[in-house]
């Protein structure tokens, strides 16, 4: 399953142009060591796209390179509409990559507005965007003795202050308390609506989960997977057990035909089949003198496909 | 380049360390270039005029410290010294960018990396001619002290003499910046920078020409033109040493102030070229 490839394009309710698009990016440090493997991808303008994967897959290197941090060893990659780097690319797009940095000495005021001098914005947007991610009430004191929640607020106000069409967030929610990341998420399911676009990377699944309109999984560089979260759960599947096992195949297989009947072993069976089907299915085999002993739905989390895709249970 | 170059200066003005920086030079300044000096001229220890040209006391020296020699005395006594405080503001201008990480925080605002390096660089160029006017002006006011004290005359250097030496220290210095913050670039951080930084204005260059000088200077001096601290003390040394009854106190520069200012400038010039090629095309991971 780990070669598997599947990829969706996007709800038609999301489509709209691409602000990020990568065609056969990839870096390589060295002679051997594949960071990001030929990666195609496009994320499109409105959608809060969550890059999955676990640690070492490559995605903060994929979003250093969208960024222009890192030049990449072959590919192509376009920004809003420009080379990663670029004042035109960057000028549309607030982000933070890993821990957000800034400077100790500083309070988290005149920080945002040396990086308001920086990106040429009015003033003004400092104090709306301390209001905006709660940190009013800190602003005039050290970045130093900011907790890590306030420096990941001050990281997302940061981001923000240009306004961006584009947020790029690497893991915004590291190290927080659960409190501390049920007020991230909720702020970028906030900003993630109307037409700004959001590229959220993280190996936390129900994060990504709750905010994310489509995701993309990617291992050892590739992108393995890529769509709307119930797009890769798949469709449902019921379980059966009943004796006996091969009168109550021959009923199922009838029902609802050969190639949606699997054995799985010890007597059960899975059906691809709609869940509004699991009484009449029921009835027909207690009918036909099956003594059903089990018989339930079955819904693929996140985290099984996460881990059936990667391979692994790292990041979870 | 403008946003870029004032967000520097608006960094660098708020940074505690720049300030205890400038406040340590200028103290030193004031406690070794005068008061203690003054001190020591006033009170002499025993036996301090042995070796002395006959009839000269330690008293008479004192007419280094007066205004008319402000040039000379600060020049012959920070010209070269006063870089080394330059090297650190240039280290730490760049290498703590790395530290903190704010070098990736920087490079995904707005502008390119180079226009970031300039403006940079621009900021850091305000703080090293800040260090050489104040410098002066500590200079200037502790001689005024000096020569009021003694009931001298308080008449200063011609103000183009003044404007040329303020001028010079700030090219000496610059370099020195400029070196600093070339070393940061390429270790990427502070401390390294430093330490080398130090040991190469301090030691080696005076050690490995210390060392060759035994070769006789016929042969060490035409190579030991090409270096920076050489040209840095042919600089300082052009605007002349106090003459104490006939016997100049320092000897002649090999070169001239107008090989000192191109060959300054060549390293200016280098070193800004190093820390430009290596900002545009390094990766940032930090």
């Amino acid at each position: 399953m780990s070669d598997t490839s599947v990829r969706r394009p996007p709800a038609a309710s999301v489509i709209g142009d691409k602000v990020v698009e990568t065609k056969g990016l990839s870096k390589i440090y060295g002679k051997s060591i594949t960071a990001v493997d030929r990666l195609d991808l496009s994320v499109y303008r409105g959608e809060v796209y969550g890059f999955l994967g676990p640690n070492g897959a490559g995605k903060t290197t994929t979003i250093r390179m969208l960024l222009g941090l890192i030049h990449p060893s072959s590919g192509t990659a376009s920004v809003m509409g420009a080379a990663p780097g670029t004042p035109k690319s960057l000028i549309k797009v607030g982000a933070i990559v890993e821990t957000p940095a800034f400077f100790p000495y500083m309070t988290g005021r005149d920080n945002l507005r040396v990086l308001a001098m920086y990106c040429g914005v009015d003033m003004k947007r400092v104090d709306a965007t301390l209001e905006q991610v709660e940190l009013t009430p800190r602003a005039n004191h050290k970045f130093s003795t900011y907790s890590l929640g306030m420096k990941q607020r001050l990281g997302i106000a940061a981001a923000l202050l240009k306004e961006p069409d584009l947020l790029i967030l690497d893991e915004p929610t590291n190290g927080l308390d659960p409190q501390g990341m049920a007020d991230v998420r909720n702020l970028i399911i906030e900003l993630g609506k109307g037409q700004r676009t959001v590229l959220i990377s993280s190996h936390l699944l129900s994060e990504v989960e709750l905010m994310c309109t489509r995701v993309g999984v990617i291992k050892k560089g590739k992108i393995v997977a890529e769509g709307t979260i119930d797009e890769l759960r798949g469709a449902p599947t019921l379980t059966v057990r009943g004796t006996p096992s091969d009168l109550a195949q021959t009923i199922m297989v009838r029902d609802v035909g050969p190639e949606n009947v699997t054995e799985i072993g010890d007597g059960s069976f899975s059906l691809k089949v709609d869940a509004k089907r699991t009484a009449e299915i029921n009835q027909h085999l207690v009918l036909g003198g099956v003594a059903v002993s089990e018989l339930h739905m079955d819904e693929r989390s996140l985290e099984d496909i996460f881990m059936e895709l990667t391979g692994t249970e790292g990041g979870l | 380049m403008w946003g870029s170059f004032r967000g520097e200066l608006f960094k660098a003005v708020r940074r505690p360390g720049i300030w205890i920086l400038i406040g340590l030079f200028l103290a030193l300044a004031i406690l070794l270039g005068y008061a203690i000096t003054y001190l020591i001229y006033t009170h002499p220890p025993a036996g301090s005029s042995q070796g002395l040209p006959p009839g000269t006391t330690l008293a008479d020296f004192k007419v280094a410290l007066y205004p008319q020699n402000v040039v000379k005395q600060t020049m012959s006594q920070w010209g070269v010294l006063g870089g080394v405080f330059a090297l650190i503001v240039g280290v730490l201008t760049q290498g703590s960018e790395y530290g903190w990480g704010t070098i990736k925080t920087l490079y995904t605002q707005r502008y390119g990396r180079l226009t970031m390096l300039f403006g940079k660089l621009g900021a850091m160029l305000v703080v090293v001619l800040v260090i050489a006017i104040s410098l002066f002006a500590v200079d200037a006011a502790c001689s005024w002290v000096i020569a009021l004290l003694d009931g001298k005359s308080s008449s200063y250097p011609a103000a183009d003499i003044i404007v040329k030496a303020i001028t010079a220290a700030f090219l000496i210095f610059t370099f020195w910046a400029v070196f600093g913050f070339a070393l940061a670039t390429v270790f990427r951080q502070s401390a390294l920078a430093i330490g080398l930084g130090l040991a190469y204005a301090l030691v080696i260059e005076l050690l490995v020409f210390g060392l060759l000088s035994g070769l006789g200077a016929n042969i060490v001096r035409p190579i030991q033109q090409w270096f920076p601290i050489a040209n840095s003390g042919y600089l300082a040394a052009s605007f002349g040493s106090v003459n104490f009854r006939g016997v100049q106190s320092q000897p002649a520069p090999y070169a001239d102030a107008t090989h000192a200012v191109v060959m300054l400038l060549v390293y200016i010039v280098a070193f800004t070229a190093l820390s430009a090629w290596l900002t545009r095309t390094r990766d940032v991971t930090s």
